[in-house]
């Protein structure tokens, strides 16, 4: 009966915990993962080249913590009152453009299909319409605005412009939009249409919940993350470019 | 009230008494005592007393944890933080591994948040040491991987040796 108990591990090894147990000669160091457990994902990327084991460990621990870690950091970084001031607009997509960017960064390409799950849905009414790699293996973004309509002369498309060079604008989310007001419906409900309208995504993704606004601050825990994750290099951001 | 008494026998044949309360905090003691009733203390060859020492200890403090004053929990967790505050690396490791062998909950996530803690501004090259871990990634994996960051940071639009020479 006692095969189920943790300390099994360490009978196998042998040894005596506290006279000299090596645990460079432990294959399976019990503590390892626990610890690992516990380390901010930010910090937790970088000891993924500690070693193959660890390299293995991480990844899993990532699959299991990071997604719902990033839900975390999402929704307690912005107000939906102050989201949609077109500034706070702004930083919020600058903010998720580099966070994006980190997790790549560290987490490699293979994550770009799980951040479309968490990114589709960036903030109440906006969302995130593709998400993809351009040939130099740095991430493009596309932001569609659910809540105000998409025109060149649009205040709202020249500040995605000023973000991610382009927005979309989708002709059957537009079509619906125009059709929407003229039946009179309150602007409210378009992130709900938006979902409706976009079969191609997964309709499984909760909605984010936002609680509580810090996004603009320096310390906002999204900014921080994603600056933590690109190492803290500077330079002008990648996504301040024309795409062809 | 008499509260029955756990007699626990270390590597080194030395013996710590807790009370059962204290004792039932590791499962493992606890299963032990359930399928084995021994007579002459509970052995743990795989303890070593200068570590049993200090994990009887976390038990006699944590035997009676208070559910909702506030205080008294405030009061537990200023101890928890002196009681790893003196302890050196080797004891650390060597308490996940007694917390992890003798099923003690509390005591794992402790020492394990502590060496979180402590990991969180190293780098690679200090946590293999701090671990002890032999770096077993070949030449063509790093070579691979620093590739693979090299991608990663690539920038978009002029570099800066372009940017210098429109300057010029």
């Amino acid at each position: 009966m006692a095969e189920n108990r943790t300390g099994n591990q360490f009978e196998e090894i042998g040894g005596v915990i506290g006279v000299g147990y090596d645990r460079a000669t432990d294959p399976s160091f019990t503590g390892a993962e626990e610890i690992l457990s516990k380390v901010p994902p930010y910090s937790l990327l970088r000891f993924k080249f500690a070693c193959k084991k660890w390299r293995d460990l991480i990844k899993s621990q990532l699959h299991r913590g990071t997604l719902s870690t990033i839900q975390d950091q999402i929704d307690n970084s912005m107000s939906s009152s102050q989201f949609h001031k077109s500034r706070f607009r702004v930083d919020v997509l600058k903010a998720w453009e580099k966070f994006i960017d980190g997790v790549l960064y560290w987490l490699g390409e293979d994550w770009l299909n799980e951040l479309k799950l968490i990114c589709f849905d960036v903030h109440d009414g906006v969302f995130c319409s593709d998400l993809r790699l351009l040939p130099d293996r740095s991430p493009d973004i596309d932001f569609l605005d659910g809540m105000t309509r998409i025109e060149p002369t649009n205040t709202a498309t020249k500040l995605m412009r000023v973000c991610t060079k382009k927005a979309i604008c989708r002709p059957d989310l537009k079509s619906q939009i125009l059709k929407d007001e003229h039946a009179g419906a309150s602007t409210s409900d378009l992130s709900q249409r938006n979902s409706a309208h976009t079969p191609s995504k997964p309709t499984s993704l909760n909605p984010i919940n936002v609680s509580n606004s810090n996004l603009l601050e320096v310390n906002s825990p999204l900014l921080q993350i994603g600056q933590k994750m690109r190492g803290g290099r500077g330079g002008p951001y990648r996504s301040f470019h024309t795409r062809s | 009230m008499s509260t029955k008494k756990i007699t626990l026998l270390s590597s080194d044949n030395e013996l710590f008494t807790v009370d059962e309360e204290a004792a039932n905090q590791s499962l493992t003691i606890k299963h032990l005592i359930e399928d084995t009733e021994p007579e002459n203390g509970v052995p743990l060859p795989q303890v070593h007393s200068k570590i049993l020492a200090k994990v009887t200890e976390y038990l006699i403090k944590h035997a009676n944890e208070p559910d909702n004053d506030a205080a008294a929990k405030e009061e537990l967790k200023n101890w928890d933080d002196k009681f790893l505050e003196k302890v050196n690396h080797e004891t650390l490791f060597d308490l996940i591994l007694a917390a992890n062998y003798l099923d003690i909950k509390g005591l794992l996530d402790l020492t394990c948040q502590t060496v979180a803690d402590l990991m969180n501004g190293m780098s690679v090259v200090e946590v293999r040491k701090l671990f002890n871990i032999v770096n077993d990634f070949t030449p063509e994996d790093e070579a691979e991987v620093r590739k693979r960051r090299k991608r990663g940071t690539k920038t978009i639009g002029p570099s800066n040796d372009q940017a210098n020479q429109s300057n010029h």
